[in-house]
């Protein structure tokens, strides 16, 4: 009898390896990721942060090595688990305004406004994305993961250096975001180089720079 | 999904409204190459008739191939055909739209200005509809080509004349059956048959065309 999957269980990642070109970047990462888990990847620049989230985004393949959900093959695109995939370019475009855009994600995504504007929004809410700060552009990624949906699923969120560019009150801000987040169920892999929820004992995945 | 079809086309939409001198350039483009001709060829209204569908159909193709390179680049770099992936219906759905767009809002205009045109070369205007018609279907099938191309070659170094390369041989059996309805026109022929041709080309490239463009823009984001 084949198990039935379900969205609670463990994230495994087993012996990832990811190749640009001909270059080797990421090798044989294995971690794993249970619900209400946090993991964070760090790392010198070029040393694969971005594309191992993108793996696991769907939008790479890995060349070698299998994500899993519970006892199943885990295909991000067609997978039970709702992914959010925050980080640069945003996704957003430059001639509407922000209001515009997070809304079309949310109508998009069926997901419903308003959000709760914890990462005060509202402020730029009727410029044209063009006119933002990167501070403001990404006060308005983070808040997708605010949209308000109809029953309770814990998402996988993927950020990619989330607080770069975030001024601290905003850091702390999406400090408990994510600890509500994965209080709830929910799981979190962020690439940072800076400390991200330091409180909440993150797994820490330290990726080196191939030669 | 219809609903998600619906909020991709809502989107489309407001963007190029935003972005409308994308397509008053291209217009202006058009009536460009139509105002050349005559002065290349002579004032001969006799002539001028002979030839005028034919031009119409080249301007309009020459005036709209150079638009195709930026249908998907734009949502490209700014990194929204990847986010598409997580988005409840698969990325044809949104290709699809953005394609139905695109084609509404560059046709319709130049629709708009085609009286003003068959009264240029002097094709009687009670013939409009007809013409109107068959260009509507024909470019219906371009956009979709256009699709196809566009989403071939997302990512590579000069995709806009990659594209162009790639999308007009394709093109020859729309702008033959396209200007042989035109030519049936003038010859007071019935027009239908080549009106039902340019239906079923057009039948055909919707079915190829939406998983083409879905393999298209995945094999982008793989490559980025």
């Amino acid at each position: 009898m084949v198990a039935l999957q379900s969205i609670d269980d463990e994230l495994f990642l087993s012996k990832v390896s990811i190749f640009r070109g001909h270059k080797l970047i990421v090798d044989e990462i294995s971690f794993r990721l249970p619900a209400g888990g946090i993991c964070l990847l760090q790392g010198p620049n070029g040393a694969g942060k971005t594309s191992l989230l993108r793996v696991v985004a769907g939008f790479l393949p890995a060349n070698a090595g299998v994500l899993s959900l519970g006892a199943h093959l885990f295909n991000p695109v067609t997978s039970i688990l709702p992914i959010w995939y925050i980080g640069a370019p945003f996704g957003f475009h430059p001639s509407l305004t922000a209001a515009k855009n997070l809304s079309q994600i949310a109508s998009m995504r069926n997901l419903s406004l308003p959000i709760d504007d914890s990462f005060h929004i509202k402020d730029f809410a009727d410029q044209p994305l063009r006119t933002l700060s990167s501070g403001q552009l990404q006060r308005l990624a983070l808040s997708q993961l605010l949209l308000r949906k109809d029953s309770h699923t814990p998402d996988l969120w993927l950020l990619d250096e989330p607080n770069s560019a975030l001024d601290s009150y905003h850091c702390l801000v999406l400090e408990t975001m994510i600890e509500k987040h994965i209080r709830s169920g929910g799981r979190v892999i962020a690439a940072t180089h800076q400390p991200l929820c330091e409180h909440l004992s993150p797994e820490i995945i330290q990726l080196e720079a191939q030669k | 999904m219809m609903l998600i079809f619906w909020h991709y086309f809502k989107r489309e939409f407001e963007i190029s409204i935003s972005q409308a001198t994308d397509i008053l350039s291209q217009i202006g483009f058009f009536m460009l190459i139509m105002v050349l001709f005559p002065l290349a060829l002579g004032p001969d209204p006799d002539q001028l008739k002979q030839f005028g569908i034919a031009i119409i159909w080249i301007a309009a193709f020459v005036s709209i191939v150079p638009a195709y390179e930026r249908l998907f680049s734009d949502d490209y770099t700014h990194g929204f055909i990847e986010k598409a992936l997580h988005n409840a219906q698969p990325l044809g759905c949104y290709a699809a739209a953005k394609c139905f767009c695109f084609f509404l809002v560059t046709t319709v205009p130049l629709l708009i200005i085609l009286p003003v045109i068959c009264l240029m070369i002097g094709i009687n205007s009670s013939l409009y509809f007809e013409i109107a018609l068959s260009l509507l279907l024909g470019m219906l099938g371009m956009t979709l080509l256009g699709g196809i191309a566009s989403g071939l070659v997302l990512g590579a170094r000069r995709a806009a004349i990659l594209g162009a390369v790639l999308i007009l041989p394709l093109s020859l059996p729309i702008l033959i059956f396209g200007t042989m309805s035109g030519l049936a026109l003038m010859e007071s022929e019935p027009i239908k048959p080549h009106l039902y041709l340019l239906i079923a080309l057009d039948l055909c490239l919707i079915v190829i065309s939406i998983p083409a463009m879905q393999l298209g823009l995945k094999n982008a984001i793989e490559n980025d």
